[in-house]
């Protein structure tokens, strides 16, 4: 039983692994990613400054808190990012899917994986140029709570892992559409307005606010940003809780889907 | 004795296809409109069995089927009638099991991480497998003295050649020692010299793992040169299915004589010949200095004939080449039959 859990955490690991040192291979793939993300971040503060001129502060943000608010926002969207649904469209498309089928390994964990690895080797590569790049421009205070960043990165870690359930689930998507560029568009402007990346939650209406709350995507940015945030132990945890819900829940349905999925799986020819 | 390492039942798969109607109209009618469904058999209630240690080899043209087999075979498509048991095990129900004890190599889609060096591509399938560390490394460094890949080793995927990715690919497929091996279209593309290799690849394997090989190829030198078991397949049924050489035995009718002439036989006329032996048929071929006859070998006396075109051709034979119907020949005119009884049917 330890044996057989071994060979499965070994087996897993390997795909971290091996995405992790992806990550540092392509380096500067990797690096010009981030380039965008801080135009996008400059951007947004410079925008916030101007709004917060000549108010101190707005819905309990004041113009530093959001500017760190923002930074952070930049760092999970730099870490979170993937390319899986557009993969398994392709895997799908091209008869690729045959390759990974044909292996001992669970077709959605080798994508959830991949992208641990991946996101792991952002965090590594990534999370410090910003942090620096926002420490220096724009005088951002990091106080060091060990706690608080030690919930944050686990608060990450799950972030992750919604967040490349979501793809997989859209590119699973496939197996019935074929071509989900509407879909995957959907996603990302949907992704973009209620997990909080481009202005904190509390910013919106009750009824947007209302509506967050059963999609998964506050999970993905707004949460862990509230985990750093928020010093009481009792919520952060929560806030943990909530993640790990939405871990498991998009967990069951992409297992069905896949059951379903693989049940009328049409590769013909080729 | 040899076991039945595979025994497929009324095997059926069929695909539906959906009916786009044409045009832009058509295509606005696709959006309102359900589209008419059809279904295809790709593969048609067909029956077979693989024996252990044997290799079969699975032909027939193209849209004939083999390759929705060969997906049935190995767990990723589950049949929509009839039943498979390979090794004791439901291939696309007990997949995750079953797939262990399998090796896949297609020639079209390399299983190597295209951005990987071999190596960790290789390792990382070790890991997949959970191979014992000490023993995966031992088959591996035999192999890669064995094959000569040493130098390919720390190449990324991408760079290889197509010859050196079919081998790195081969050797990949069975790291694990699968006791089946499907080799779907190993060598497609490969020039001959990289083809030879490669068969000489697959013996080994067979006979350093013991393994049961099944085998998809469109070239007919390679199931010559490796396969013991055919089973042809058309329009998603078996036409045929036995040994090689029964198949030779119950097909091959047709043998040729090429005689090669110092001069061209400008007056020659073979009907006389052709009526006496019953031959098929006698061609003239080069201006007249080449003459092809086809006849089944079984039916006439071989040394008679001969000895009247010697007398025929007197001082004048520069060269007789005898031939037997190839095996391309043999399964054409097993596919012509075939078709000509659908359309009589």
């Amino acid at each position: 039983m330890i044996k057989l859990l071994k060979n499965k955490l070994e087996k897993y690991f390997s795909i971290i692994k091996i995405n992790f040192s992806k990550v540092l291979v392509y380096k500067y793939s990797f690096l010009i990613e981030i380039i965008s993300l801080l135009f996008q971040f400059t951007a947004s503060t410079y925008i916030w400054k101007y709004i917060l001129e000549n108010s101190p502060q707005i819905k309990n943000y004041s113009i530093s808190s959001l500017t760190n608010y923002l930074l952070f926002s930049t760092i999970i969207k730099s870490i979170t990012q993937n390319t899986t649904s557009m993969d398994i469209e392709k895997d799908i498309r091209t008869g690729n899917i045959y390759n990974f089928l044909i292996l001992p390994i669970d077709y959605i964990y080798l994508y959830l994986f991949r992208d641990i690895g991946l996101s792991l080797g952002r965090i590594f590569l990534n999370s410090w140029l910003i942090i620096i790049y926002g420490v220096v421009f724009f005088d951002i205070n990091i106080c060091f709570n060990i706690l608080n960043y030690s919930l944050f990165f686990i608060s990450i870690i799950f972030s992750i892992i919604i967040y490349s359930e979501i793809s997989i689930l859209i590119g699973l998507l496939s197996f019935w559409t074929i071509s989900q560029n509407g879909l995957r568009y959907a996603n990302s402007v949907i992704s973009a307005f209620f997990s909080g990346s481009l202005i904190p939650l509390d910013f919106y209406p009750d009824i947007l606010k209302n509506i967050s709350l059963f999609l998964p995507y506050r999970s993905i940015i707004y949460l862990p940003i509230s985990v750093l945030q928020t010093n009481t132990i009792y919520s952060n945890l929560f806030q943990l809780l909530i993640q790990f819900l939405w871990v498991s829940v998009l967990f069951f349905i992409n297992n069905k889907l896949k059951i379903k999925a693989f049940n009328s799986l049409e590769i013909v020819g080729g | 004795m040899t076991d039945d390492i595979i025994s497929a039942t009324n095997l059926s798969k069929t695909y539906k296809v959906y009916l786009n109607k044409k045009g832009i109209i058509g295509n606005i009618k696709n959006i309102f409109i359900r589209r008419e469904k059809i279904n295809i058999a790709a593969v048609d209630n067909i029956s077979f069995i693989i024996k252990s240690n044997s290799v079969t080899g699975l032909l027939g043209p193209n849209g004939a089927g083999k390759t929705t087999i060969i997906k049935m075979l190995t767990g990723i498509l589950s049949p929509t009638d009839g039943t498979i048991k390979s090794m004791g095990l439901n291939p696309f129900s007990d997949r995750k099991k079953y797939v262990k004890n399998i090796g896949v190599c297609l020639g079209q889609k390399p299983q190597l991480w295209w951005d990987l060096p071999v190596i960790e591509s290789y390792k990382m399938l070790s890991k997949i497998y959970s191979l014992e560390e000490d023993s995966f490394n031992k088959y591996l460094n035999y192999l890669i003295k064995k094959w000569n890949l040493e130098d390919l080793l720390f190449k990324p995927v991408r760079k290889l050649s197509l010859g050196q990715l079919s081998r790195c690919n081969l050797i990949a497929s069975i790291l694990h020692k699968p006791k089946l091996l499907f080799l779907d279209e190993p060598t497609l593309g490969l020039d001959i010299y990289y083809k030879n290799i490669f068969l000489e690849m697959i013996k080994e394997i067979k006979k350093d793992l013991n393994t049961t090989i099944i085998l998809t190829s469109h070239n007919l030198y390679e199931i010559e040169e490796l396969c013991n078991n055919i089973i042809l397949i058309d329009k998603g049924k078996i036409i045929f299915s036995d040994t090689l050489q029964t198949l030779k035995n119950m097909y091959e009718k047709e043998n040729e004589i090429i005689l090669i002439l110092s001069k061209p036989a400008n007056d020659f006329d073979g009907n006389q010949l052709k009526e006496k032996y019953n031959l098929f048929n006698i061609e003239k071929l080069d201006n007249n200095s080449k003459i092809k006859i086809s006849f089944d070998k079984k039916k006439i006396n071989l040394e008679n004939l001969i000895s009247d075109l010697l007398v025929l051709f007197k001082n004048n034979i520069k060269d007789i080449v005898f031939s037997n119907s190839s095996l391309e020949k043999i399964i054409q005119n097993i596919l012509i039959k075939d078709h000509s009884n659908n359309i009589d049917r």
